[in-house]
């Protein structure tokens, strides 16, 4: 008499002598003990299991009792580990047999930038292609960082590591081979190259044969890249320094001082009533084309592209259109229309002088003010001075043009009767100036008997250029002696 | 020597039509390529995994539900590849054989 069990082997009850359930238990453990490294092996084991119901199916054992004969001669169907680990020597738990292929520096030239070092030794290092590009061009960088920060005094005779880095470069890509075969490409990642390694790595596999064939086309490509991507580099800081000078022009920080006097919004603002037009113009054509430069720079460097087409287009055509608009602005607002606005008024000389004085009227703080090349247009008017009041206020300072005319007597003898007659001309055409057609004569000269003062025009922020420009002519007799003396006291005579 | 091997004949039966596990151990057997069964199901259940292989489950008239295994598209494209690969080896060693 013996015992039995009775167990459900894959859905399927079966009935087994009781040693012939230890023998089985004990082979299915060794089997989970041999698959447990495979990816599913739960799932293995019901596959076994059902083999196992199969077979035993196979037999005609469904009324009867499982004999130990019948169980040991299933398991040497299947196969122990052992057994199984000799014919499959790829399986996960199997070591002895499978040999890992020792990892090899490669040349990426399926990942590259330049000459696939980076990406080679990011696969030799089992490390992302980019990190490895970071880093490099970090420790390029690094004494130009040091030297800029200047935390550490590097004297001018110690080596560059820019230098060293672009050395270390070309050294690896002269010296390390690239991975052309399968066989180095599947090395470069340590992977082994055999049938079931290469459906593994597919899709490498190609790309590589591509790779390998092109001699001379791999060359003129990696020189184009070298040069593509210095030109990148050349844009992205051109683009980067145009936009800092920009602020600096705009927000008017005084480290032109020297260079250039005024912030160019300061022209803007003492000249132009507008200014928010001309400010916004004047910063968009300005600013986008330094945009667009960093946006080459990015797309050559890092390959980036922009999602879309339209920020591109519309910054294009908003750039022709603030252009366009500015330059037709400036030309008309320099272009002199002298018959825009007229205005005149003139004043009797006295009748019984010998000399004519005429003074330019010093201003206030002329010691401090800096001189403009004299006859220089800005925004369509002459100026002569511009001074920096202490309170951070601009000003600029012009005098009236002075034109001597003199006069011989007429046919009947009788002398010349002299007078000065003032006249302005607007340089304006666009409607950006407010008209003033009533001037006061009284601020512009002085008339005292024998000497003429002209005033100087000063213009600030409160008191804006209106585009007019000041002739004096001062109609004298032949027989008088006209003397000048500049704002300085300096006298300089005529003979016109 | 047989690495891969094994994958190529599993994938080169399902070729021509889908199979059950039973008759792919058949086969194998036959072909004198495996003597133990226990080889044949951690491969296919790696091949599976790669998906290389699907399988269905079909009734049976007795006991229970099959696993009747048929070739994906990545299992084609695998095959073509082993294929190619095969008969470079070939080509190659019959190459240095007649040398």
């Amino acid at each position: 008499m013996k015992q039995v069990v009775n167990v459900s082997i894959a859905g399927v009850s079966f009935t087994l002598e009781n040693d012939a359930h230890t023998i089985l238990e004990q082979y299915l453990d060794e089997l989970r003990e041999c698959y447990k490294d495979e990816q599913t092996p739960q799932e293995i084991m019901e596959d076994i299991e059902e083999r196992i119901a199969e077979l035993l199916l196979e037999r005609g054992i469904r009324e009867r009792v499982v004999s130990y004969r019948e169980v040991s001669d299933i398991i040497d169907i299947l196969g122990h580990p052992g057994d199984i680990k000799r014919e499959d020597p790829e399986g996960a738990s199997s070591d002895g047999d499978k040999k890992p292929v020792k990892k090899k520096l490669f040349r990426d030239l399926s990942n590259k930038v330049i000459g696939g070092v980076c990406s080679g030794l990011a696969a030799y290092s089992g490390t992302d292609p980019v990190l490895v590009r970071l880093i490099f061009v970090l420790a390029a960088l690094i004494s130009s960082i040091i030297r800029t920060f200047g935390i550490f005094n590097i004297g001018y005779g110690e080596v560059d590591s820019f230098e060293i880095m672009i050395l270390f470069y070309l050294l690896m890509w002269i010296i390390v081979p690239a991975a052309r075969t399968v066989e180095q490409k599947c090395a470069m990642y340590g992977y082994g190259a055999g049938i079931d390694d290469m459906h593994k790595n597919m899709k490498a596999a190609p790309v590589n044969m591509r790779a390998g064939q092109s001699g001379t086309n791999e060359v003129v490509r990696d020189v184009f890249n070298v040069v593509t991507i210095c030109l990148g580099a050349g844009m992205l800081l051109a683009g980067f320094a145009g936009l800092v000078l920009g602020m600096f022009l705009f927000v008017g920080i005084e480290l032109f001082e020297g260079v250039s006097l005024l912030s160019v919004m300061d022209y803007v603002e003492l000249g132009v009533e507008n200014t928010l037009l001309v400010k916004i113009l004047f910063a968009l054509s300005y600013t986008i084309p330094f945009i667009a430069m960093l946006y080459l720079g990015c797309r050559l460097c890092f390959k980036f592209k922009a999602p879309s087409w339209r920020p591109g287009v519309i910054m294009t055509i908003v750039w022709i259109a603030s252009f366009f608009a500015l330059v037709v602005l400036g030309v008309k607002s320099v272009t002199p229309y002298f018959d825009n606005t007229n205005w005149s008024d003139d004043r009797a000389l006295s009748g019984n002088i010998d000399t004519l004085y005429i003074n330019m009227e010093p201003f206030d703080g002329i010691e401090k003010s800096a001189t403009i090349k004299k006859g220089v247009s800005i925004m369509g008017s002459k100026i002569d001075y511009v001074l920096k009041r202490d309170g951070g206020g601009v000003e600029f300072i012009d005098y009236p043009s002075v034109r001597i005319v003199k006069h011989a007597a007429d046919e009947n003898g009788l002398p010349y009767k002299g007078f000065i007659e003032c006249k302005y001309v607007t340089y304006d055409n666009l409607g950006l100036y407010q008209k003033n057609n009533s001037v006061d004569l009284d601020s512009i000269l002085r008339v005292d008997d024998s000497l003429v003062t002209i005033l100087p025009n000063i213009y600030s922020k409160e008191s804006k250029m209106k585009g007019e420009s000041f002739v004096i002519w001062i109609h004298v007799p032949d027989t008088v002696e006209v003397i000048k003396r500049d704002e300085f006291g300096k006298s300089i005579t005529y003979n016109e | 020597m047989r690495k891969g091997v094994l994958e190529y004949c599993i994938l080169s039966l399902l070729r021509k039509n889908d199979a059950y596990a039973s008759s792919l151990i058949a086969e194998l057997k036959e072909a004198r390529m495996i003597v133990v069964e226990g080889t044949l199901y951690p491969l296919l259940t790696r091949q599976k995994n790669q998906g290389l292989l699907n399988y269905r489950w079909v009734e049976s008239t007795q006991g229970p539900p099959r696993k009747y295994y048929t070739l994906t598209e990545k299992g084609k494209e695998a095959l073509a590849e082993m294929d190619q690969a095969w008969k470079e080896v070939v080509g190659s060693i019959e190459y240095i054989k007649n040398k």
